[in-house]
């Protein structure tokens, strides 16, 4: 990662969060997002996502076991 | 019986002996009290203990008694918890500068039914800033310390709750567990705890940290104690939408019983990647004992998805914390410890497309994990943490480049449970090279918490790690 990219990071967090940190408190925590999303973006790949994310209480209870059901 | 003896006694036993008016909630209280106030400091376990307050209920209790007006099971039994459980008009920490003179208009949910159930709070119990952390450094609060060993860390983020049950220094207490921070706190302290299922216990009143992964549990020093509390806590409440209707079954009713025929899966795959051998001996030998209690050991291959539920779990915290924290990031910066800054500024470069995917993928994953690890056994057994207790000088690493990759590694067995919103308990199997006790722990279906105890009581009386106890 160059300098120009950490500026770049900093100056992006100083407008779109208003957050205004020194360049070295930004790196790790820059690098580490960049990996995770790297992650997620993958696991995610070909999937279908259309299913809303507040369907997964509804999926916790669906699929407890028979003896746990309500 | 002497105060370190009552001290000793197990939550499940004091509460009978006070119900019985053996022992009273007096007796109980001082001895929890004293302990608290002899050894918290030694440990930086303890942020507040109102002796005056626990003592005067404590009285209130015993008369109650003596009328035979039982409140509920936990009757007169003094109990202290993790700092972030709202109490109107006291203080609640959540172990940070900034909260440190916050009071709550409203008391937790679980705390008002600790209370209907007769118990006592008597102290608030340090913790991880915010409870975002799992090692138990804090730079804001100061540290605490593993009561086997004050150099190493007592796992967090729930750090101030294992040592204190550990230590006998109170006999159960609440934890939180979004990552892990119930059952690597409790693995790493010798001692048990359970994270239920996502939506079995209400979060109404706690101090969030990721609406989608944060769950309440207790830390005990047995698995009947564990279930004890659990039943108190369980159910539907009105103030937090997320909690399920489901009725709760009696916890306690397979406590004792058999577990032959129960089928335990053992990872093939992903849970034992990178684990240290004093780490998997122990772990590996719990199984051997289950075997012989007549449990059968099955194999189980872990769907390929498995690999990347750490990682989506810690996307989905760091985002929801940022966005709970964004305020005081942009006001107060300084005020946080780098470590907790550290990793709420991940949150805040997070992509919501990528959060988005996150959330989504957990029905589907989850729904594949079910199909494809219970259709063939009723737990999973796996490792907490896949290393040795580490020193506290060893893994305090604030800010430095690769702190956060040393994080995810430790989560490495917990993290995913929480991506799945699956029930898991921690139980005591035994203690590595440097002398610090590991655990094991077991994951069940959506809502099956009940089998979890059941198998864990089992090994808990076929072996002895639970009644040991750091010298202090």
């Amino acid at each position: 990662m160059t300098r120009d990219d950490v500026e770049m990071a900093r100056a992006w967090l100083k407008r779109e969060q208003g957050i205004d940190l020194d360049n070295g408190s930004l790196l790790d925590p820059w690098e580490g997002s960049a990996r995770m999303g790297e992650v997620t973006r993958r696991a995610a790949e070909g999937l279908p996502l259309e299913a809303e994310p507040s369907a997964f209480t509804a999926a916790l209870e669906a699929l407890a076991p028979k003896g746990a059901r309500r | 019986m002497s105060a370190d003896d009552i001290a000793r006694l197990s939550l499940t036993e004091v509460a009978r002996l006070i119900r019985k008016r053996k022992i009273s909630s007096v007796e109980a209280t001082e001895a929890s009290v004293g302990r608290l106030e002899r050894y918290g400091a030694r440990f930086n376990c303890v942020v507040e203990i109102d002796a005056e307050g626990a003592l005067k209920a404590a009285r209130k209790a015993d008369r109650e008694l003596a009328r035979r007006q039982a409140r509920g099971p936990l009757h007169g039994v003094p109990l202290a918890h993790k700092d972030m459980y709202y109490r109107k008009g006291r203080v609640s920490g959540c172990g940070s500068r900034i909260r440190a003179s916050f009071v709550p208009d409203h008391t937790a949910t679980v705390l008002q039914r600790l209370d209907a159930a007769g118990a006592l709070d008597i102290a608030r119990l340090n913790m991880v800033e915010f409870a975002l952390g799992i090692t138990g450094h804090n730079e804001i609060t100061g540290d605490v310390r593993n009561p086997w060993n004050p150099k190493h860390l007592p796992g967090g983020s729930s750090s101030g709750s294992a040592v204190s049950v550990a230590a006998r220094l109170t006999y159960g207490s609440l934890g939180s567990d979004t990552g892990g921070s119930i059952r690597f706190p409790a693995s790493c302290c010798g001692i048990v705890g359970i994270k239920p299922t996502y939506s079995r216990v209400s979060r109404f009143g706690a101090m969030p940290l990721s609406f989608s992964c944060d769950t309440v549990g207790p830390l005990t020093r047995t698995v009947a104690d564990a279930a004890l509390i659990l039943q108190v806590l369980a159910g539907r409440d009105a103030n937090d939408p997320t909690s399920s209707a489901r009725s709760v079954p009696n916890y306690s009713a397979g406590i004792g019983k058999s577990i032959r025929g129960l089928k335990i899966g053992v990872p093939e795959t992903y849970f034992y990647e990178g684990i240290d051998a004093a780490v998997e001996k122990p772990v590996r030998e719990s199984l051997d004992v289950l075997r012989r209690l007549g449990a059968k050991l099955l194999p189980v291959a872990m769907p390929a998805a498995i690999g990347a539920t750490n990682t989506l779990t810690s996307m989905i915290i760091v985002a929801e914390a940022a966005a709970i924290h964004s305020r005081w990031l942009r006001d107060r910066p300084d005020d946080y410890g780098t470590q907790t800054r550290g990793r709420m500024l991940m949150g805040l470069f997070c992509p919501a497309t990528r959060y988005l995917e996150a959330l989504n993928l957990r029905g589907r994953l989850l729904a594949g994990f079910v199909e494809s690890v219970f259709r063939k056994c009723d737990v999973l057994h796996t490792p907490v943490l896949p290393v040795e207790v580490p020193t506290l000088a060893e893994t305090d690493l604030k800010a430095n480049p690769g702190f956060l990759k040393y994080v995810g590694r430790m989560g490495h067995c917990t993290r995913p449970v929480n991506y799945l919103g699956l029930p898991a308990i921690t139980v005591p199997c035994g203690f590595t090279q440097n002398g610090l006790p590991t655990g094991f722990q077991m994951v069940g279906r959506p809502f099956d918490e009940a089998t979890l105890f059941r198998a864990a009581s089992a090994y808990e009386r076929a072996t002895d790690w639970h009644t040991r106890e750091p010298a202090l």
